[in-house]
């Protein structure tokens, strides 16, 4: 039986698991994550990092970061979110079990911990569509705290920050003799690495007056990205950035970079000090200030977060990683029922209800810690009323008109009767996941109504159902003889993706790959599956640590229409 | 008698009438009842409870373990906690003593004349002020149950009024 953690992230995913007590990460394509990035074109879903490079691909049926538009009705290459971060789940899925030979039996899931029920649900319907059960979904920066503190085995008061592509996660948390329990969460789900490699672009395309049109933004944004990730101690660096057939040299330097993040770096810290302040914990009291997100790599968020709360910093985890670490330890300790293990994590939107004047009555307030339950009683207000709508909405302002709807429900059937007199019960549930449950019920007649909050997760439950059904029906298809086509066909393509590569590689190693990809090429012809696995990996591990230096002149040799797109 | 524990209220059935109290939460964590609480000893309790009732140690447990952080909630927050500790005494209400009326009125008035981000900041930091120094005082009132009404009367007002002030600035969610 293999359970995983399955670090579901805004720019890159990847997957966990554990061995000999230690979480490690099944490496795909001979990496650490796989590019969140999914490719469209005909009846072809190409995923990760051949989506972005492979010369067979458009940047115009490319798509990424949906995770920002979870719980939306935004479409992309007519897919919603859910359906993109299915296929994202499913690759994932079936490399990881071709890779260990085992199949995966269930997994955690991380969220940013601010997700909204909303957004948690589509995550949730996202796994069932690729076929994969769900033991749990944990919080993100949860989930790296639990990395740290099974390395650490210390007691105390510890933070995670949490800076990501696309979300910033801020939570503090009490550590006690193996109970992880938060105190409090905060954060924003538009304040990642993303922003700032767009106020790179912005910058740079201020300083050559280029006005870029939106579908061409993404390559720029890719230039952005490079830079940002390899200027590490340089003073500054260049690279060339091709538009309309004309040669830009796009710069970041030290003082660019601190001038563009500036203000989203104060955003993180201002989310900080308000998670803190809710947490009643002052910054003095902190053990330990742990790092997660790939944004921590640089060297300017660091010293920024160091100088901010001279504490300890742990960093001694791959921040890529840590975060499925968190997962994969979790998923193991819940399957094999080891009581050393608990967390208690906390709701981390207000949940409530629309009152009488488009006020919200709040119901569950944030911080509340798992699972959670209130009740609340309400009445008619005309005589011989039969229905009682409710309205029930996220978020912290206090009109509902400006906090997310979750949903809308009706409570029918009450006997007729004057005004205030019947008395409806309404429970609210969080469970342990962050979802709300809903249940009403009139005390008088006991009529009974359980409220499904499925809130606008992007697709219609008619919708769901149906991508249900046709999981399944994949599923019940799946047999050796199918999953050997696909890894023929998959392997197809890598093989023209590693050929184009093969030149960017040190000389050192340009024969070791070709003859690779000859063995691969022949194994692939004869059919012997056995080896076209054996050969993959070979060539995966001998590119993996290239792919940097791959990318790299991908990104400067080639024209802007060839290179990936992106639609956001 | 039958007894029976509904969520957050123990319910008697005396004959007949269904009779409402509320649930001592101290007892609950085996602490004695006080304004003042071992903070240290109140955790250990909760998590111990908790590592037998949260429902990835116990699948059947949903409801105890929701008491359990409704509890811990309550009793760690010095504000709650007063409330609670009133409820107990069979001495909370809802209404704001007339001796602290004209605090709350000034506070409302000035709030009225704020008009830059850093004065309104700034009038949270001195809400958030006014609400220590009172818990500070609820200590010093907790055999005086009377006079600890009374401030958490004006300290519930405040507290309320600032939750108010900080939902106005928030931004985005
Ligand atoms: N060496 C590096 N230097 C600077 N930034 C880096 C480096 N490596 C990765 N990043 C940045 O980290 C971000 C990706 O981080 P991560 O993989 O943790 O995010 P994610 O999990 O995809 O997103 P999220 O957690 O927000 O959903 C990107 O913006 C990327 O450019
Ligand atoms: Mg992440």
């Amino acid at each position: 039986m293999l359970t995983v953690g399955i670090d579901l992230g805004t720019t890159a995913s990847g997957v966990a698991y554990m061995k000999d007590g230690r979480p490690i990460t099944c490496r795909i394509n001979g990496n650490v994550t796989i590019p969140s990035v999914v490719n469209y074109s005909g009846d072809q879903v190409i995923i990760g990092i051949e989506a972005i490079y492979s010369p067979e691909v458009s940047p115009e049926s490319t798509v990424s970061s949906v995770k920002r538009f979870m719980g939306t009705g935004n479409m992309f290459r007519e897919k919603s979110p859910i359906e993109v971060s299915a296929d994202i789940l499913s690759y994932l899925k079936n490399n990881v079990e071709r890779d260990l030979g085992r199949k995966i039996d269930a997994a955690v899931i991380t969220v940013p911990s601010h997700f909204s029920d909303a957004q948690r649900t589509a995550t949730k319907h996202a796994a069932s569509i690729a076929g994969i059960r769900i033991l749990r979904l944990i919080n993100e920066p949860t989930s790296a705290a639990l990395a740290f503190g099974l390395d650490r085995k210390k007691d105390g008061i510890f933070a995670v920050y949490d800076f990501g592509g696309g979300t910033f996660d801020f939570s503090v948390l009490r550590l006690r003799n193996g109970i992880f329990q938060i105190l409090a969460t905060g954060g924003d789900n538009y304040l990642g690495g993303d922003d700032i490699d767009l106020a790179i672009l912005d910058y740079n395309s201020q300083l050559h007056e280029l006005e870029i049109d939106a579908n061409e933004k993404i390559f720029g944004k890719l230039v952005a990205k490079f830079l940002k990730e390899n200027l590490n101690d340089a003073a500054d660096i260049k690279k060339k950035y091709t538009y309309k057939n004309r040669d830009y040299e796009f710069l970041l330097s030290q003082n660019i970079l601190q001038q563009v993040s500036c203000d989203f770096l104060q955003r993180t810290m201002e989310i900080s000090d308000q998670v803190l302040l809710d947490a009643n914990i002052d910054s003095s009291e902190l053990d330990g200030v742990a790092l997660a997100g790939g944004m921590t790599k640089l060297k300017l968020v660091r010293d920024k977060v160091r100088k901010h709360f001279s504490t300890t910093i742990w960093d001694n985890i791959n921040p890529e990683e840590v975060v499925a670490f968190g997962a994969a330890i979790y998923a193991d300790s819940i399957v094999h029922k080891n009581h050393s293990l608990l967390l208690i994590d906390v709701v981390p939107l207000t949940l409530g209800i629309e009152t009488l004047g488009g006020g919200v009555d709040k119901i569950i307030h944030r911080n509340t810690p798992l699972p959670a339950m209130e009740k609340r009683y309400y009445t008619t207000y005309q005589d011989n009323q039969t229905g009682i709508k409710f309205h029930v909405v996220q978020g912290e302002r206090p009109l509902a008109s400006e906090c997310q709807s979750l949903a809308n429900f009706e409570l029918t059937g009450i006997p007729t009767m004057p005004a205030g007199m019947p008395r409806i019960e309404v429970k609210f549930s969080v469970d342990v996941n962050g979802l709300l449950q809903i249940e009403a019920r009139d005390q008088k007649t006991s009529v009974q109504q359980t409220v499904v909050v499925d809130p606008s997760s992007g697709l219609s439950p008619d919708k769901i159902v149906s991508l249900l059904e046709k999981a399944k029906k994949n599923q019940e298809q799946d047999s050796i003889h199918a999953r050997n086509i696909s890894l023929k066909i998959e392997s197809q393509r890598m093989v023209k993706f590693w050929e184009s590569m093969v030149d960017k590689i040190p000389f050192s190693f340009q024969e070791i790959a070709k003859s690779g990809i000859v063995n691969l090429k022949t194994a692939l012809e004869t059919d012997q599956y056995e080896d076209i696995l054996l050969s993959r990996k070979k060539i995966e591990e001998l590119f993996g640590p290239f792919l940097d230096d791959i990318i790299n002149a991908r990104l400067s040799g080639r024209a802007v229409t060839d290179l990936a797109g992106e639609l956001q | 008698m039958w007894k029976v524990i509904l969520y957050g209220y123990r319910c008697y059935l005396r004959q007949g009438v269904l009779l409402l109290t509320i649930m001592n939460y101290f007892e609950k964590f085996g602490i004695p009842v006080g304004y003042k609480i071992d903070e240290n000893a109140l955790v250990q309790a909760y998590l111990q409870e908790q590592s037998s009732f949260h429902p990835d140690a116990n699948e059947v447990e949903f409801e105890k373990s929701a008491l359990l952080n409704k509890a811990y909630k309550v009793l760690s927050n010095p504000i709650d906690r007063a409330k609670h500790f009133l409820e107990i005494h069979g001495k909370y209400q809802d209404v704001l003593d007339p001796e602290f009326s004209v605090e709350a009125f000034n506070l409302r008035e000035k709030y009225e004349t704020l008009a830059t981000l850093k004065s309104k900041k700034k009038f949270q930091e001195e809400l958030a002020k006014r609400i220590s120094e009172l818990i500070a005082t609820l200590y010093k009132l907790e055999n005086n149950l009377d006079a600890f009404q009374k401030n958490y009367g004006l300290l519930r007002f405040i507290n309320s009024f600032l939750e108010k002030v900080r939902s106005d600035a928030y931004g985005r969610n």
